[in-house]
């Protein structure tokens, strides 16, 4: 039943819908890799877009948070208050992790599509006979063309790896994530920016390029992502080569709006909560542009040339 | 009371996390690579001697009556010192050819394209060609001249007695070549070598023309890549695509003189027995074709249980082995295509090489290089080298 899921419902259609696009797009399989990595994560967006939500809530709730873990020193008071304030705000913890599993399969599905169609050698053919339809386009788009730009997609590639290695640092730095309060998070933080770039880089020098130009595509897509949904950030360009993340203000956040911290068993007020989410919604309603504007004016004066964050600054 | 302190994952954690998860996410990662299926192939009056494809990269002549290795190609370092340095042999797809005489075999690897000439007795190897590309396809041998047909750089024609220099070659083949070219005779353009290939088209190239532009005498288009061998008899010239299409093609014009419809890719090269042509494709479908008009003798009742590549083999007039990819030999009856029996139990790891009969043995190398007899009148498979366990403990005591 799992093999039938797994092959027959996301693998092996998959596969064929990349066969399809590389022979539509010009007979060209580097083409069909990008339109066919960029088209997945399009349909898992909503998906992403839940995620980042999640993400941003979480780090808007983190200034009470800390207060939480400051106050209550029994976990399992604490554990009960943090859950009344994730109730008070709305968040699911649940909200981050299921959004990432389920898209898990999907990605996986993808590297192991790649990997199947990338492989230049018979026996790899023979592996990918097995999962194409009986349809004669099909078969009249194999073999796939590997040269795509200055790459061969079938074997690995050192620029290609160095451009992984630098989008997937601009990946990591783009990333949303909550403020470090302590010197080893922001440690652990700074070691991962300059790891996994290294790790991914290496990893394309291993793989074909065909995997390696997924990955490439992948990170471009999370960069945009990212962008896109936590809005312009105003980037300086020592902040390009440091190695801190870019701490990003969340569309909407302000102080104002995040209620505050009650102490003992006493909970925020009901209207306290109905005015932040009232807060929340009418500005999810304005225009983009407006919100910005917004934003910009309830930063309070002092705020660092590299938009760090209200947050951070309550530290 | 003081909670006891959570360990953390402080920075050589991290580190240590990721080196570890290095190797598991590259393993992930492989892509299936060459291993080779080239079959085995009886050494010239040598009784009971084969070259088998040993592993990936090597080959080895074995004498089946003992289940011994004689000797290596080429990492046996005392024969060829220093060569396993110079030869980057990934896979061999295909079986050496002989040179006349059958004291020397020519070979070629797939990854770098060498071509060598081994001497029988194993006392030398030199450097005959070398492609500079990917070598699939298998050597065509016409008396001391050798035809090497490459997968991106074309067909290269080589005089054994003057080698490393190509007596002629023609860069007009649009895709990659995996199947083995076939030599054949016209009254009208001499001697033709028909060029199978990955973009469909099948090229017949002069091979006694003295100008390069005058090379080219006919291409035929197929529906999809051509990756079988191409197999000629009595002017005729026979394939598969897989465009599920089996040719038949007239060398003299290039004009089809039938086809016939199979059930999937034709991949594995077609056994002709006088008038009947017997062929499997992937999907596992057995047929015999009348060879003069392409109509259906018979179409095997069932299906093998795996993937068919590699060839059908006509044993005597009651037994057509068919060896699937899964292992599992299938004996038919050549007259009806009815199975005659399966053996219970597969052959260990995937057959993709064509089975063989060797001084009266049937033998099946499997990927990883292991060579088996098929014992007929057992209806079961004996590995043959490396021998079994047992044998090697029978053989201590």
């Amino acid at each position: 039943m799992i093999d039938f899921i797994w092959s027959d419902i996301l693998v092996n259609p998959m596969t064929n819908a990349l066969l399809v696009l590389s022979n539509v797009f010009f007979d060209n399989f580097g083409l069909g890799i990008i339109v066919f990595t960029i088209f997945i994560r399009a349909v898992t967006y909503p998906l992403t877009l839940r995620q980042l939500r999640s993400t941003r809530a979480l780090q808007e709730m983190q200034p009470r948070l800390q207060e939480l873990q400051k106050k209550y020193k029994d976990p399992k008071r604490r554990q009960e208050e943090m859950m009344k304030l994730y109730k008070e705000v709305g968040f699911n913890p649940l909200g981050c992790a299921v959004p990432f599993l389920v898209q898990i399969p999907v990605w996986i599905a993808l590297f192991q599509v790649i990997r199947a169609t990338v492989g230049t050698s018979p026996e790899a053919m023979l592996k990918l006979s097995d999962r194409l339809y009986d349809w004669s386009f099909i078969s009249e788009a194999v073999p796939l063309n590997s040269q795509f730009l200055f790459l061969n997609l079938g074997t690995s590639s050192i620029p290609l790896a160095l451009m992984v290695g630098v989008a997937t640092f601009y990946q990591q730095k783009f990333s949303p994530r909550a403020p470090s309060r302590d010197e080893r998070s922001a440690s652990m933080a700074r070691t991962m920016l300059w790891m996994m770039p290294l790790l991914f880089g290496w990893f394309t020098l291993t793989v074909p390029s065909g995997l390696g130009l997924y990955w490439l595509v992948t990170s471009f897509f999370s960069i945009l992502t990212t962008y896109l949904y936590n809005g312009r950030p105003r980037l300086y360009r020592r902040w390009f080569i440091s190695m801190d993340s870019l701490p990003i203000v969340p569309k909407g956040s302000n102080s104002a709006k995040v209620p505050a911290v009650v102490s003992g068993d006493k909970s925020s007020s009901s209207d306290d909560s109905a005015a932040t989410k009232g807060d929340s919604d009418s500005a999810k309603s304005e225009p983009p542009r407006r919100r910005r504007r917004r934003r910009r004016r309830r930063t309070p004066a002092g705020v660092g040339p590299e938009g760090t964050s209200h947050d951070a600054r309550e530290t | 009371m003081k909670q006891p302190r959570r360990p953390r994952l402080g920075r050589r954690g991290v580190f240590a996390l990721l080196i570890l998860g290095l190797p598991v996410l590259v393993a992930c990662a492989s892509v299936t690579g060459s291993t080779g299926w080239a079959p085995p192939a009886q050494v010239p009056g040598r009784e009971g001697e084969v070259i088998i494809r040993n592993s990936d990269d090597r080959i080895s002549v074995i004498d089946i009556e003992s289940a011994s290795e004689e000797w290596t190609f080429p990492d046996d370092e005392k024969l060829f010192p220093g060569l396993i340095d110079e030869i980057d042999a990934d896979a061999f797809y295909a079986p050496p050819v002989f040179l006349p005489g059958g004291d020397e075999f020519v070979i070629g690897s797939e990854e770098d394209g060498i071509i060598y000439a081994v001497r029988t007795d194993s006392t030398s190897a030199r450097l005959i060609f070398d492609t500079d590309d990917r070598l699939i396809a298998g050597l065509v041998g016409d008396g001391t001249t050798i035809y090497a047909a490459t997968a991106e750089n074309g067909v290269f024609a080589i005089d054994t007695e003057s080698p490393e220099t190509a007596s002629w070659s023609y860069d007009g083949i649009g895709g990659e070549v995996w199947g083995t070219p076939g030599l054949a005779q016209t009254q009208t353009h001499g001697q033709l070598l028909i060029v199978p290939s990955m973009n469909g088209v099948i090229y017949a190239l002069r091979t006694n023309s003295s100008s390069a532009g005058n090379r080219l005498v006919w291409r035929f288009q197929t529906g999809a890549s051509v990756a079988s061998s191409v197999v000629t008899l009595d002017g005729v010239a026979y394939f598969g695509s897989f465009d599920r299409n089996f040719y038949a093609v007239d060398v003299e014009s290039g004009d089809t003189v039938w086809t016939a419809k199979g059930n999937g890719w034709f991949w594995g090269n077609p056994h002709i027995a006088g008038d009947t042509i017997y062929m499997a494709d992937l999907s596992g479908r057995v047929q015999a074709l009348d060879r003069a008009t392409g109509t259906a003798i018979w179409l095997a009742a069932y299906e093998a249980d795996d993937e068919v590549r590699a060839q059908p083999l006509l044993v005597d007039d009651e037994t057509l082995l068919i060896v699937d990819q899964g292992g599992n030999v299938h004996v038919l009856d050549p007259a009806t295509g009815g199975l005659r029996w399966t053996t219970a139990t597969p052959i260990d790891d995937d057959v993709l090489a064509d089975p063989v009969v060797v001084s009266g043995r049937v033998l099946v190398n499997n990927d990883d290089g292991d060579l088996f007899e098929v014992l007929l009148d057992d209806e079961t498979v004996a590995p043959l080298f490396p021998p079994a366990a047992s044998a090697v403990t029978e053989i201590e005591e």
